[in-house]
């Protein structure tokens, strides 16, 4: 039976509009692309691991926290992008 | 194009920051009339007339005006995005005026979008988390029940993914695959962050053992494959 589907704000929404529109790309073939190379680290490993015993003990919170982790590489590898471009 | 609001300029602009990080320049405008005034100008084009050379950072910012507030904004091309980087009033040859305050945090590397501008970007994975809790066992354990076929499902409303459970008997052997297919794209607005995708995995098969995992082989349904359609088998 189909359920409200999770919620992302616009704002969010559109920032990934323009990420797959850099990328000549849908938002879905974006996710794919990032999960053909993610699979092949070995951050894709921990991560499962991880999430599984998170899973297995009930702790949701444990999957959550990761989760953000992993978002705040991502900016803090965005911002670091940007220093180097302005030469700092 | 995005135009978007470092935390610095809404706090410059007296403005509620945790509130409106993130948020669209577009959805601002009633706020402030110097958003007002960015969304016009640089919603036609990503740079202004007046280009202020900054005293460390090799970037090109313009300035904005409105009134008696002033700004600075930056095209960050890469990611097509224009900051407002901070604003306040102009007050010529006073130490208040906005562009000394502006050059000041340029030279303390306080200007331009932090990772937090940036972590503002990104969704918050806590319902997506919660969803998946409830909804993957409940995928799992209907495979389970139905041996053999392919159980379509949800995922947080957003993702399509089929279910198989193969049992496969072979001379007192007993070997079980599980079969996943995560529809591509999703149905909704997953963002295209792989580790959720992982998440889900990990969520559906938890007792597989990450080495274990394969991908891309064919799914063995009758009917065929599904374009474009991310496959995961696991045998034990």
């Amino acid at each position: 039976m189909a359920s409200q589907p999770v919620r992302v704000p616009d704002s969010v929404y559109e920032e990934l509009q323009n990420a797959a529109r850099l990328m000549d790309c849908t938002p879905g073939e974006l996710l794919e692309r990032a999960w053909s190379s993610y699979r092949q680290t070995p951050e894709f490993t921990e991560d499962f691991t991880a999430f599984q015993k998170a899973f297995a003990k009930g702790d949701i919170d444990a999957v959550t926290e990761r989760l953000r982790t992993a978002s705040a590489e991502r900016a803090a590898l965005r911002a670091e992008k940007s220093r180097v471009a302005r030469g700092r | 194009m995005q135009l978007r609001l470092t935390r610095r300029a809404l706090d410059d602009l007296d403005l509620e920051v945790v509130a409106n990080a993130g948020a669209l320049a577009r959805d601002l405008v009633g706020l402030h009339p110097l958003i007002a005034a960015f969304v016009e100008r640089r919603g036609l084009h990503p740079e202004g007339q007046e280009a202020i050379q900054l005293p460390v950072s090799r970037a090109t910012v313009h300035s904005l005006h409105a009134g008696r507030w002033r700004g600075l904004t930056w095209w960050e091309r890469d990611e097509d995005t224009v900051w407002l980087l901070g604003a306040g009033y102009h007050r010529s040859g006073e130490r208040e005026d906005v562009y000394t305050v502006l050059k000041h945090r340029d030279q303390a590397d306080g200007l331009f979008p932090t990772e937090q501008d940036y972590l503002d970007l990104e969704a918050d994975p806590a319902e997506f988390v919660h969803r998946l809790a409830e909804d993957a066992p409940r995928l799992i354990a209907a495979a389970h029940a139905d041996v053999g076929e392919e159980i379509v499902g949800e995922i947080a409303g957003a993702l399509d993914v089929g279910v198989l459970v193969i049992v496969i008997e072979e001379g007192g052997e007993r070997l079980q695959e599980t079969w996943l297919s995560f529809r591509m794209p999703p149905k909704a607005d997953v963002p295209p962050y792989p580790e959720w995708l992982n998440a889900a995995i990990a969520a559906l098969l938890p007792e597989a053992e990450a080495v274990d995992l394969e991908f891309g082989a064919p799914f063995p349904r009758p009917s065929g494959p599904i374009r474009n359609e991310i496959i995961v088998r696991v045998a034990r």
